[in-house]
């Protein structure tokens, strides 16, 4: 595994480049960027979910890392097929990825592989669909009352 | 007879509509209008509506300021049948009147007469406190229109077109379908039994 790409990541400015990832490297690309000391990324601020729509067909996930020791930001991207959503989960490296991947399943579907406990956070679990995937349409019979 | 009543009327509703006391419900930016106007620039106490009561069982007004949700729906249903009767209700704002900017999202209720009966819409995102006097001003006119012997006519026209069952859960009276189970009271204890001290329990 290459990880000179991540040493580019912080640009002079303060922004910084999203580098993509595949979803089987996830756990190996996250783990070693929080465990060595280069780069010391302590912290998962949150993940991000993006439909990109039924034509491409892909789901992409942003992690976004942050090193409370160098004060630096990482963006980690993985593009995964939305006919089968699976994706490794992070719990093991970060605790904190917990809720983020309760809500993206109940949001979107994606399904995280050896989260123990995944469940949906805000819809109730007898909830059909996934409420912010582009294709989603809203024609649950419990709820006729409501149009 | 009718003299004796329509004087006893007057009293009553004099004094009624003069003292409506209204609960605390704001469940988002109208809320905020619903502070202002209770402030001492607009001041509601002018019209005796100043004493915002934290329980719905001393208040005679509910002002839904704000979106409800599905998640909400159980608690203000629950809320209007804990408050005494005679009971009114302002949906203020647009999304209380008819869903708002959210009418097609899948977390919404599109209206909360969808739920209990309303006596004032007041539609504006968020309406200004000008509004909310008015629409107080309206509901004290209509309570002075009202009569003792239209007990029978009041009734009918308040019953909720959702009921709650046992376990808080909102359901269709009419065909018993479960609009949908939020976990409001029932999943209460289910997570009791966890150890939560060392956050979300996993095998490392």
């Amino acid at each position: 595994m290459n990880f000179d790409d991540f040493k580019m990541m912080n640009n002079a400015d303060g922004s910084f480049n999203k580098v993509l990832v595949e979803p089987a490297e996830l756990c190996v690309v996250l783990s070693y960027l929080k465990n060595n000391a280069e780069f010391a990324f302590d912290r998962l601020n949150t993940i991000i979910a993006v439909d990109l729509g039924v034509e491409v067909g892909k789901f992409e996930l942003i992690y976004d890392l942050h090193s409370i020791e160098t004060g630096k930001t990482a963006r980690i991207s993985v593009i995964i097929d939305r006919n089968s959503p699976h994706i490794p989960s992070v719990v093991e490296i970060f605790k904190s990825a917990y809720f983020d991947e309760c809500e993206i399943y109940d949001m979107f579907g994606i399904v995280f592989d050896k989260n123990s406990d995944l469940k949906r956070l805000l819809m109730p679990q007898s909830w059909i669909g996934y409420p912010l995937r582009k294709d989603y349409v809203q024609n649950d019979e419990r709820l006729a009352w409501n149009d | 007879m009718n003299v004796i009543i329509s004087s006893i009327d007057f009293i009553y509703n004099w004094a009624r509509s003069n003292s409506i006391w209204p609960m605390t419900f704001a469940t988002s930016c109208c809320g905020i209008e619903m502070m202002q106007t209770s402030a001492a620039n607009f001041d509601i106490a002018r019209f005796g509506s100043e004493v915002f009561r934290a329980t719905p069982r001393q208040a005679d007004l509910l002002i839904c300021a704000g979106t409800i949700t599905h998640k909400m729906a159980p608690a203000l249903l629950k809320l209007y049948q804990q408050m005494p009767e005679p009971k009114y209700v302002i949906a203020m704002g647009a999304c209380t009147c008819g869903g708002g900017m959210f009418t097609d999202s899948y977390s919404v209720v599109n209206g909360i007469d969808k739920i209990i009966p309303v006596d004032i819409y007041l539609p504006m995102c968020p309406p200004k406190p000008e509004a909310l006097l008015d629409s107080l001003i309206k509901l004290q006119k209509q309570i002075r229109k009202e009569t003792i012997l239209d007990r029978q006519k009041y009734i009918a026209g308040h019953i909720s077109a959702l009921k709650l069952d046992e376990n808080e859960d909102l359901l269709i009276e009419d065909s018993g379908i479960i609009v949908q189970s939020w976990g409001l009271t029932g999943d209460l204890n289910e997570g009791l039994d966890k150890d939560l001290s060392g956050g979300p329990a996993y095998e490392f």
